[in-house]
């Protein structure tokens, strides 16, 4: 099995990534030269002050951008140079995120935002319903699914997102300062979902500036100006 | 989805599809108007002139539109006895039928005046065959009314009723400028053409007409020939009997014309091509402006909706399907101002037909080209601003307030 040494264990493999913004007068290093891997069923929080590079490394995990140079491989797959189709693929099966805006369609109700994904996944429209249905049950919405966005808290949004970023059954869920729009108490809540996420298996990546939200995570890794300043398991949990 | 824009801002939607709507309209009311108007002339023409025939008439049958008056050469008149000359010097006539109008009549019975727009033909007894009118009641004009110049008259169903309601014509006197007729028949009900009525004709004896409103006016020569194969043999020998009796001279043209079925159509087809041809030029107008409405609505709806398509892309949504989603929506949109455009030409061709009277349908064709026509102006003024979206970057259209 001399070819098993040579495969990427981790589920998130990155090597030397570089983002670099250049806007003409000045390059902006967003990320400069990170190297990171996550494992399956980690918790992971991403750390650092505004404009370290945590949403630039976010967007690249969850392919929704490409690095300037590095490379990239999820569950041994090189990223680099799949074409766009593929791309939305792997958002669509394996990754979910959740904004720190939301970002539900604000026309469509809650259960039509949750249905979202699995229109892209070819889900036929009965099994559509059913399974956004068990999301929305499964983050205590149950009674709230024909409401639009407006009609709902801040809080019941959230939930909404995290069961849209769930009802494909994706491994990662990728959250970026998913309470940064919450009071305490409904962050709380919130985090008690992620952590539950957690428990039944899935990988979590959390950006956050709370100290507090971050000891929910196994491990925190500190961003500073595009490089990682730290990265220690978290003595709690 | 696809209709919630469109539905979020009715009023701007709806100045965005007026062009549609006038577009399809226009395709729908101009086929189903030029439908009923080539079915009318189409069948008053297989009606006018029965088979074999052609006539003979002062001037040139014309060909197309001519603007003002056109300039002629005085010409002698067509007169009557020429229906002799052909009878006996052409062998591919079969029948020579000769006629003449006057319009404008007031027929009188006792106190009843009819309407003052009746029609008065005199003809030899060809006429009725010629021009298709067939005789309800009574009996036709004779040789021997023609030969004795008797005051007799077969009337249209219009001087019937309004003259003779409930009660039988024949045999009854009518007067006509002062001059006393026996009705012997009356014409069966023929309807209207293109808003005219066609019941206003009555007949009298070619000799009685000419005796009583003179022999200046010209005569109408129809003439049948035996079969179609002799039918153009027929046309030259009675171009040769003409010129021999109007004593033209080898090498002078004809001083008169020949008036055939086909060129009738010829000059109808040409007539409403060029109706055709306008109709195509409002549609090609009207899909420009369709389509710059709907570019326009198109383009509004992909800023808008810039975050939307970051999320879609977010979830799994491919550039394909952003594409084939705004397309869709584009075409959607086109179709609803043409199914506008639909009920609207629908509504303008049934107000036509019941004012002008004449039987057109709205072709189904007219309503799938205007489907065709919607969705060409959809995919082809939708293809840039669908284009545009699916190629949003997802980050930046996340980040888009
Ligand atoms: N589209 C962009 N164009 C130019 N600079 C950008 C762009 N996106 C991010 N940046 C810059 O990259 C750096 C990192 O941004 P970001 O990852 O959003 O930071 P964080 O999420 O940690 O606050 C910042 O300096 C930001 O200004
Ligand atoms: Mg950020």
């Amino acid at each position: 099995m001399s070819n098993f040494s040579n495969n990427h264990r981790a589920l998130i493999e990155i090597r030397g990534m570089k983002k670099i913004y250049d806007l003409g007068s000045v390059q902006v290093n967003a990320l400069n030269g990170v190297d990171v891997d996550i494992h399956e069923n980690e918790y992971v929080s991403i750390m650092g002050p505004s404009g370290s590079g945590k949403s630039t490394l976010m967007n690249l995990i969850g392919c929704l951008d490409t690095p300037s140079t590095g490379e990239y491989y999820l569950a041994n797959e090189r990223v680099a140079g799949l074409s766009d189709a593929k791309l939305a693929e792997i958002r669509n099966r394996r990754i979910g995120f959740v904004f720190q805006t939301f970002n539900l369609l604000p026309r469509a109700s809650a259960l039509q935002n949750v249905e979202l994904p699995l229109v892209y996944a070819g889900e036929s429209p009965s099994q559509r319903r059913r399974r956004a249905k068990e999301a929305l049950e499964a983050v205590g919405l149950t009674d709230r699914m024909k409401h639009k966005p407006n009609e709902l808290s801040g809080g019941q949004r959230q939930r909404v997102a995290v069961a849209r970023a769930l009802v494909t059954n994706p491994s990662i869920i990728l959250a970026d300062e998913p309470t940064g729009n919450l009071d305490s108490k409904t962050g709380a809540e919130i985090m008690e979902l992620l952590d539950r996420i957690h428990n039944e298996g899935n990988t979590i990546v959390l950006v956050t500036h709370e100290e507090e939200i971050a000891q929910h995570s196994q491990r925190i890794i500190r961003l500073l100006d595009g490089k990682i300043e730290s990265d220690r398991r978290t003595t709690s949990v | 989805m696809a209709l919630e824009s469109l539905r979020a801002h009715k009023m701007r939607a709806f100045l965005t599809l007026i062009g549609v709507v006038i577009g399809v309209s226009t395709i729908i009311t101009m086929m189903t108007v030029l439908g009923g108007i080539k079915y009318t002339i189409d069948d008053a023409m297989r009606n006018a002139l029965g088979v074999n025939v052609f006539q003979v008439q002062k001037d040139e049958q014309q060909t197309g539109f001519t603007i003002g008056r056109r300039r002629h050469e005085w010409r002698p008149r067509i007169e009557a006895r020429y229906a002799d000359a052909i009878r006996d010097r052409c062998p591919s006539v079969r029948a020579v039928g000769a006629e003449t109008w006057t319009g404008g009549r007031t027929f009188v019975r006792g106190g009843i005046e009819s309407d003052p727009n009746q029609q008065v033909a005199g003809g030899t007894i060809e006429f009725g065959e010629n021009n298709s009118m067939y005789i309800a009641r009574g009996r036709p004009i004779t040789y021997q009314d023609v030969l004795s110049a008797r005051r007799v008259i077969v009337i249209g169903n219009d001087p019937y009723e309004q003259l003779f309601k409930y009660m039988d014509p024949i045999g009854q006197n009518i007067r006509i400028d002062g001059q006393q007729f026996e009705v012997i028949g009356v014409f069966e009900e023929r309807g209207s053409l293109l808003g005219n009525s066609q019941d206003s004709y009555s007949w009298i004896p070619l000799s009685t007409f000419e005796r009583i409103w003179g022999d200046w006016r010209d005569i109408n020569l129809t003439i049948q020939a035996y079969s179609a194969d002799v039918y153009e043999s027929a046309q030259q020998e009675v171009i040769e009997a003409l010129r021999v009796e109007r004593g033209l001279m080898p090498g002078q043209p004809n001083n008169f014309g020949l008036w055939t079925p086909d060129l009738l159509q010829y000059q109808f087809n040409q007539q409403t091509g060029w109706i055709g041809v306008a109709a195509f030029g409002i549609c090609g107008v009207s899909l420009l402006v369709a389509g710059i409405g709907i570019m326009n609505i198109m383009l509004v709806s992909v800023t808008e909706r810039t975050r939307e398509i970051g999320i879609r892309k977010a979830l799994g949504g491919t550039r394909t399907s952003i594409l084939r989603q705004f397309l869709i929506e584009a075409i959607m949109l086109s179709e609803v101002g043409g199914a506008i455009g639909i009920f609207l030409g629908y509504g303008v061709a049934i107000a036509i037909n019941q004012n002008l009277n004449f039987p057109a349908p709205v072709p189904v064709w007219a309503v799938f080209l205007a489907v065709i026509f919607c969705s060409v102006v959809g995919i082809g003024f939708g293809m840039w601003p669908a284009i545009k979206a699916a190629r949003l970057d997802p980050i930046e259209a996340l980040r888009h307030e």
